[in-house]
């Protein structure tokens, strides 16, 4: 059947109209059709055809012959026999193409004339036409502008708008040669057919044919002299989940993604990308963010990664330095899609994805039977006490000590007591952890595009929509996401563009930490023995913060309820946030002269955020604050309540508006293959102002509005506890960023084989309460390419490309930690609420505040052996970092010191810091047949350390918190430290460290407190010095595979540690305690020290101590995609183009861990989440 | 051609106009809450800042005296679970880890830095603008200035001795805010030089006839705190004459038995004999409910005296404090000023207007009707009783430490304090170098030619 008859509508070319139409398999050319009916219209007898044969056919417009009836009646009238002998009647021809199998059928223009050979000495006219298949798609493209040669000649045509072209004259045994950027040179041997049939291959995908973008100008990779990677669309798309640079994940070398490796302190590295190292110290070193040309200043999660064409990585100077101050960590550069197709294609996306609950189990806590028996163990030693005496006899306890406790003081028999503790020492809490404040998690995401392009009109549009639920319970995600783009070309000279996206998110949470779980006031979590709800399913309640005693006292009296159920909790607490992002992108492009072009840029976003968290008053949050504050009158024993009962309500608005333009001049004019030169200037201006407030409302019924207490009065809590203020929570802040910059960058290209790159910027900003001339800063780039193949002497046969290149250049960064001035913040009321606005100094001047500094130098070797069958970059560079930002404390007795218990500092140019590592990037083509299997492998090697900085090394306590930056002379900044560690003593089983003189010793106060840092244990980095990735692609016929091995190498992590004053305090603890040293001997098999709980400097120094420090290296299976592609079919009248069903699957765990202690590196002391299952579809329709 | 003149042009016009507006664009403050401090209502916000001038919020004025004093004592558990710093302190041990920063020293400091920074702004103002205002503007930082010096003082330099100010070392003095400089100590004489010449300075500048507020320095103000500096430093003469000069502006007393019993803090900061309010440290043991009243001292209120409902509350917790939500006051009031000036009668054998000031005194703090005028034989006599009322009056107000290092110099006031903890008992004599606080470890550090106190 016929299709998409109107929409595919192309001008009409002047000298040739093809029509073509493909036939699926040859065996079709020795079909035979029947046509009953004496007349038909060719359109019918190619209906007729289609439903037969199943050949179909596209048609550029219904021509009058169409129309017209005209003799059939065939029956079982073969293909060929057809296509033969009647279609020439008719104006037509075809064309069998062997080597593809496809039969291609065209028409002469009226009145032309037939091809055939008609000079038999030899010279005849030929005609042809190059189309190729576009890779995406499938779908059949003329190809126009391309260069068709008879070889050996200086004969030589370009192809016009439909990929026609012809020759007279031609000698029979004549070849053509077929070149075009992007596409495998061909050679072809002209054949007597009446039409020749150029399909061309477009080359396997290197770096060679790569276009980057850098948000200036996008441009072929092999005309820069930089250091660029792209992660295409369709690699994207080999993932999921939400957010975008995530997917980005072990695709490109140089590029360090951390992951929270959780220390024995809970806290974990910075998240997020580092591009070729660390540049910075305290100022932000998250990489530059660009969508679509300029910075972007919402959150990223914002974007729909289905909406995005391409994503390009700056890495070195020549490649950042158009992006000048900001672009120190390197710079991420998204290209948004837009339409490609003449015809309207829609696309759609669709995934859902399952994860499962996490694995409670994996980090090991203790176990109900040792908690228990060591709370009996320590009740006998009078441990609780305490808790029964004095002022703390409120204080909470677990089940088994009040059971002990009742039992001692009679109010049970012991016997009672003991079997009621017996019974729970089956219970596992983390079984109804798992069960009630977990389930498996869903992700759905669906999104649409609409896509196309017209001679005028350019023009994409999507909306999508994600859908997700998390592992715990009451926690969902949902995303809409919207994007229009229009390009027109009003004129030869000028081109209109507009963009318009909107992002709304929703966050939605309950009060569910799950695993986390951690009592108000107590900080207990959960003990082993806990059972969440009791026998008939109902709540049961966690006693973390009050005695029973206390609770009961309290009721009787008139309080509200005020104990925790934290299954019940979970849907008390509504917090909301949600995100709405808007941005409109307008520019222009003018023509000014042939080579020169002028852009206009400009772009707002607003991106407004709003958090609503809503406890109600049945939440224990509201009865607990509300109980905390309740007034007892002596007299008459009544209760007041400074908190009204409640609901509350804490919400927070954020706005951030931000203003960019741009006016730029790009020039580019080449002179054959001698010179090539490109020179874009421009200037930027960039304004962003982000405004924020918070409130808290107390007393919330319902939607009513409610107060917001701003009360300073003390009240004494009910019975015990030191008196305190009603927390009011609430502010409002502003802040405005200016930018305003200017650059020029430059390429010259000899003869297709030297380049020649600069580029200059000037940067200024609103920053530092400076001096204007002070605030800018200059920023340079230069960099230089040889392509060596490309030369005469260059005789290696195999290697058919091979390019050196160099850069150098400075980059920068800000840190708004310091001014030049002292600057004072403002508050309308001081403490005292006299009335009178109050200011208080917040910086001491600097006045010698600077930009932070990055040199960066880079050279890297682009290769590729003959057919491409192994190409790749091997990099390496240098990264030198000055002027950075450090914390220098100062000496309090001129100011500055912030708070009670905080040392004096302000934020000074001090530190420096060297970088060096290794890009390696080859792709090798393994097999190219029917079988196909590429394999991808990147490596990279990065280390950076600190070679300049002033403050005092001081203490090894100061450096113990691995994932905050330890500036250290000549080490990492993220780097590991430990106590020295002596083994258990074979006595005690005490844990040893070293003492000054040497021997070990079990001074744990001193040694935590006064070893210096050269006493320490220097582990090294905290973060991967060499780390990549191996990926192999397998495709035969519909089906490909492809699955993805990361490494990461020589770094280290803490392992969770058994701290006795933790264990007993927050009530539970790793399982490690089971095997504690318990007798002399067992030193030899433990490290674990023996039972001490009134030691914590000894549990401090154990879990600091270089027993707990393990290598992180690890090898991991990252993903494995599966997926099956069917193109170009008809399904109820829809014809799809391409069909894709995948399924993904990520989260796999490591294949090798470096430690033997079966920890995953990235779940340290933690849940480990479960693997992660998607099935999708994508699917293209014209 | 033509057209492209235009355009470049236009384009050229446009660039100008950026770049004439870059300025502004430029100068735009990237934080509303910041800015460059330069005027006088800068200098007033920067005064007016309660938080660190006054003591209030986390900072506070020094309150390891407090703890070294006898005004209170820890209980075992209390003691044990407290910081390092506050064990030592309350010990005397002879030397105390302050670790790495201690808000006695640091936030009084800040203070300084405060004033040192308004007094160079006000510096730059042209003298044509130097009004009232100005005038007013200088006299607070000045008098802010002297009050953590003093503050400082009493602490971390020997108590005065006028034959050996000239060489004892006393605290350092900055007199601006640069932190590029480097500290030294200056002797003893130059620190209470530096704190009355602020003072003297002040009182011409301050205005007489502003509105009030506790929380701003007033003549009143200025003449209390010369009146307690001069107490220290054993000049009775002045120290009674300045107190007098503060009665004249300011003499008003509470009654006690008008005072609410119910609340748990029962005074305010505005109360009537407020004449500046400032707030020590409410740190560790200092901290409400955290230490005991020294038992004798709670059992020598009498039956009528309010100041036993109204001083304690939960037993012996002190809650007296005359200013509110839990501060513990230190400032100025004229319970104070009143018994200074009844001292310094006694000293100089003046019985009478020595006991009609601690009689009218007292008459406002028992009940109604009950209060019995007290008597006294002679000045000596007189002397004892107030300086028992004195520490009855104004105990928890951060002054007792410094009242005990003064009496010390005189033999037959002097005493010895006794401490037991965990079963040991520890004493300081008076003779003891321990009546002055060791200088933070970390100041030496920074300034490794700074001398430390002898201990």
């Amino acid at each position: 059947m016929f299709f998409n008859l109107r929409e595919w509508r192309v001008p009409i070319p002047k000298r040739l109209l093809w029509i073509f139409c493909l036939f699926c398999a040859t065996s079709l050319y020795a079909q035979t059709f029947s046509i009953p009916q004496k007349q038909a219209t060719l359109r019918e007898i190619f209906d007729a055809i289609h439903e037969q044969t199943g050949a179909y056919f596209s048609l550029s417009d219904e021509g009058i012959l169409f129309k017209q009836p005209i003799p059939a009646g065939f029956k079982d009238m073969p293909l060929k026999v057809f296509l033969n002998e009647r279609l020439p009647a008719y104006g037509l021809t075809y064309s069998f193409d062997p080597d593809d199998r496809r039969i291609i059928l065209l028409r002469r223009k009226k009145g032309g004339r037939m091809a055939r050979p008609e000079n038999p000495g030899g010279l005849r006219r030929i005609e042809g036409i190059v189309m190729r298949s576009k890779p995406a798609s499938g779908e059949t493209e003329f190809l126009a502008g391309i260069s068709v040669q008879i070889k050996g000649t200086d004969r030589s045509t370009m192809t016009d708008t439909l990929g026609g072209f012809f020759f007279t004259d031609v000698p029979a045994d004549a070849t053509l040669v077929v070149t075009a950027i992007n596409m495998e040179k061909m050679e072809i041997a002209v054949t007597d057919s009446q039409i020749i049939i150029i399909r061309m291959n477009e080359k396997v995908l290197t770096l060679d044919t790569t276009v980057v973008n850098d948000g200036y100008k996008k441009r072929r990779r092999v005309t820069t002299t930089g250091s660029y990677n792209v992660v295409s669309g369709s690699l994207l798309e080999r993932s999921t989940g939400s957010d975008a640079l995530a997917r980005t994940e072990n695709l490109i070398p140089g590029v360090l993604d951390n992951h929270g490796s959780q220390a024995a302190d809970k806290s974990s590295l910075p998240e997020g990308k580092v591009i070729h190292g660390r540049g910075t110290i305290l100022a932000d070193g998250n990489p530059l963010v660009i969508v679509d040309d300029f910075p972007y200043d919402g959150l990223l999660s914002s974007i729909n990664p289905d909406d995005i064409e391409s994503i390009t990585i700056l890495k070195d100077a020549a490649a950042t330095a158009i992006w000048g101050a900001r672009a120190g960590n390197g710079a991420i550069v998204i290209t948004t899609k837009k339409g490609t197709s003449d015809r309207p294609r829609w696309d759609i996306h669709t995934s859902y994805s399952i994860q499962p609950r996490p694995d409670l189990w994996y980090a090991g806590s203790i176990s109900s039977p040792d908690y228990i028996e060591l709370e009996k163990y320590l009740y006998g030693k009078g441990y609780y006490d305490q808790n029964f005496s004095g002022t703390t006899n409120y204080a909470p306890v677990t089940p088994v000590i009040a059971l002990l406790r009742a039992a001692s003081q009679g109010l049970i028999t012991a016997a009672e007591a003991n079997a009621r503790i017996e019974a729970m020492k089956g219970v596992d809490v983390r079984k109804d952890v798992k069960k009630y404040m977990y389930r498996n998690s869903l992700a759905r995401q669906v999104s649409v595009q609409v896509s196309g392009k017209t001679s005028k009109l350019n023009y994409f549009g999507s909306a999508g929509w994600d859908d997700n639920t998390g592992n715990l319970v009451g926690l969902g995600y949902k995303r809409f996401t919207g994007r229009a783009q229009v390009t027109d070309t009003v004129s030869k000279r000028l081109q209109v563009y507009g963009g318009m996206s909107y992002t709304g998110s929703w966050n939605i949470n309950g009060n569910n930490p799950g695993m986390d779980f951690q009592s108000g006031h107590g900080g207990k979590s959960f003990y082993p023995y806990y059972r969440l709800v009791d026998n008939t399913g109902r709540p049961r309640p966690f006693l973390g913060d009050y005695s029973p005693d206390y609770l009961r006292q309290t009721a009787s009296i008139g309080f509200l309820p005020w104990t925790d159920d934290p299954v019940r909790d979970i849907r008390e607490e509504k917090n909301t946030l949600s995100i709405q992002d808007h941005v409109l992108d307008l520019g222009l492009r003018y023509r000014l002269s042939r080579d020169l072009n002028l852009d206009l840029k400009y772009k707002v976003e607003r991106q407004t955020t709003r958090g609503d968290d809503f406890h109600s008053d049945s939440s224990y949050l509201a009865r607990d604050l509300i109980n905390g504050y309740t007034q007892v009158d002596p007299v008459t024993g009544l209760l007041s309540y400074p908190i009204p009962p409640g609901g509350i309500r804490d919400l927070q608005n954020q706005v951030l508006t931000s203003q960019q333009g741009r006016i730029q001049f790009s020039y580019h004019k080449s002179r054959g293959d001698l010179h090539d030169v490109s020179i874009l200037g421009g200037g930027e201006g960039r304004s962003m102002v982000t405004t924020a407030s918070s409130s808290r409302l107390y007393g919330v019924h319902g939607k009513d509005a409610a107060t917001n207490l701003d009360d300073s009065s003390l009240f004494m809590p009910y019975m015990f506890g030191e008196a305190r203020q009603i927390p009011v929570m609430g502010g409002h802040s502003k802040q405005i960023d200016h930018f305003l910059s200017a650059y020029l960058d430059g390429t010259y290209t000899l003869r297709d084989r030297y380049l020649f790159s600069a580029s200059g910027r000037v940067d200024a900003a609103n920053l530092f309460g400076a001096e204007t001339n002070a605030k800018g800063t200059p920023l340079w780039s230069v960099g230089g390419a040889w392509k060596l193949s490309k030369e005469e002497f260059f005789k290696v046969d195999w290697l058919s490309r091979l390019t050196l290149r160099a850069s150098r250049g400075t980059a920068g960064n800000i840190s708004r930690k310091s001014t030049a001035f002292t600057t004072v913040s403002s508050q309308a009321n001081g403490i005292t609420g006299m009335g009178y606005p109050t200011a208080s100094i917040a910086t001491l001047p600097n006045d010698r505040l600077r930009w932070e500094l990055v040199r960066i130098t880079n050279v890297g070797v682009d290769f590729a052996t003959k057919q491409d069958i192994l190409s790749g970059t091997v990099e390496y560079y240098q990264k030198r970092s000055t002027d950075l930002m450090a914390k220098v404390f100062t000496d309090p007795t001129f100011g500055g010191a912030p708070n009670p218990g905080e040392r004096a500092f302000s934020y000074k140019n001090v530190a420096m810091t060297q970088g060096e590592g290794m890009d390696a990037e080859l792709i090798s083509h393994n097999f190219r047949g029917r079988l196909k299997w590429t394999t991808h492998f990147i490596f990279s090697y990065a280390v950076s350390r600190v070679t300049g900085y002033s403050l005092p090394n001081g203490l090894g306590k100061d450096y113990l918190a691995s994932n905050l930056p330890n500036p250290v002379l000549n080490k990492p900044l993220y780097a590991v430290y430990s106590y020295k560690w002596q083994g258990l003593d074979p006595q005690t089983g005490d844990p040893r460290g070293i003492s000054p003189d040497g021997k070990p010793s079990t001074a744990w106060a001193a040694i935590n407190d006064s070893t210096p840092l050269a006493g320490m244990v220097y582990h090294g980095s905290a973060e991967p010095t060499v780390f990549g990735a191996l990926r192999n692609e397998f495709a035969l016929g519909a089906f490909s595979l492809s699955f993805n091995i990361s490494y990461k190498f020589n770094y280290y992590f803490r392992k969770p540690a058994l701290r006795y004053d933790n264990l007993l305090n927050t009530w539970t603890g790793p399982d490690s305690y089971a095997r504690r040293w318990q007798k002399p001997g067992d030193e030899k098999v433990t490290s674990v020290p023996s039972l001490n709980y009134t030691a914590p400097e000894r549990d401090r120094f154990y879990a600091y101590s270089a027993v707990n420090v393990a290598r992180a290296d690890n090898i991991r299976l990252e993903d494995v995609n599966l997926s099956y592609e069917k193109k170009d079919f008809t399904w109820r009248g829809i014809h799809c183009q391409d069909l894709v069903v995948f399924v993904y699957c990520s989260n796999l765990g490591p294949l090798w861990t470096a430690n033997k202690d079966g920890i995953n590196p990235y779940f340290v002391g933690v849940a480990r989440d479960g693997k992660r299952w998607s099935i999708g579809l994508r699917a293209s329709i014209f | 051609m033509c057209r492209a003149i235009y355009t470049y042009s236009f384009l050229f016009l446009f660039l100008f106009w950026c770049s004439c507006n870059k300025i502004t664009f430029l100068n735009t403050k990237p934080n509303t809450s910041l800015h460059v401090p330069s005027t006088p209502q800068d200098c007033q916000a920067l005064l007016d800042d309660d938080w660190v001038m006054n003591g209030y919020g986390n900072s506070g004025y020094p309150y390891l005296p407090e703890l070294s004093g006898d005004d209170l004592y820890l209980e075992d558990a209390d003691y044990n679970k407290s910081a390092l710093v506050d064990q030592e302190t309350y010990i005397w041990r002879q030397q105390i880890d302050m670790g790495d920063a201690l808000s006695d020293w640091d936030l009084p400091y800040k203070a300084v830095a405060t004033s040192n920074t308004v007094l160079a702004i006000l510096g730059k103002i042209p003298s044509s603008y130097q009004t009232a205002t100005w005038n007013g503007l200088k006299g607070s930082a000045l008098f802010y200035r002297a009050y953590a010096f003093f503050e400082l003082a009493r602490v971390f330099a020997p108590v005065y001795d006028s034959t050996t100010a000239g060489t004892d070392s006393g605290i350092p003095l900055p007199q601006s805010a640069d932190i590029n400089q480097k500290a030294s100590r200056a002797t003893v004489q130059q620190t209470y030089d530096q704190i009355l010449g602020d003072l003297r300075q002040a009182e011409g500048l301050l205005p007489k006839d502003s509105v009030w507020l506790p929380t701003r320095p007033s003549p009143a103000a200025v003449y209390a705190l010369l009146s307690r500096v001069f107490l220290s430093v054993g000049n009775y003469v002045l120290a009674g004459r300045y107190a007098d000069s503060c009665l004249q502006l300011k003499h008003e007393l509470m009654l006690y038995d008008t005072v609410s019993k119910t609340k748990i803090f029962p005074f305010y900061r505005t109360n009537p004999e407020m004449i500046f309010c400032a707030a020590y440290f409410p740190g560790g043991p200092a901290a409400p409910f955290r230490s005991h009243t020294d038992s004798n001292l709670f059992r020598s209120y009498e039956q009528n005296d309010l100041r036993k409902q109204l001083f304690f509350k939960y037993g012996d917790y002190f809650v007296g404090s005359y200013d509110q939500d839990g501060y513990r006051f230190g400032g100025l009031a004229v319970d104070e000023v009143l018994l200074t000036r009844s001292e310094c009668y006694a000293r100089a054998g003046n019985t009478a207007a020595a006991m009609a000031d601690l009689n009218h005194l007292l008459e406002t703090r028992w009940a109604a009707g009950t209060f019995i005028p007290y008597t006294a034989v002679d000045a000596g006599d007189a002397l004892r009783q107030i300086l028992m009322e004195r520490r009855k009056q104004l105990l928890f107000r951060g002054t007792r430490w410094a009242d005990l290092r003064r009496l010390n110099k005189d033999s037959r006031t002097a005493v010895t304090l006794s401490r037991t903890i965990n079963g040991a008992v520890y004493t300081l004599s008076p003779k003891d170098p321990r009546w002055t606080l060791p200088l933070p470890g970390y100041i030496l550090k920074f300034n490794p030619d700074m001398p430390q106190n002898i201990r």
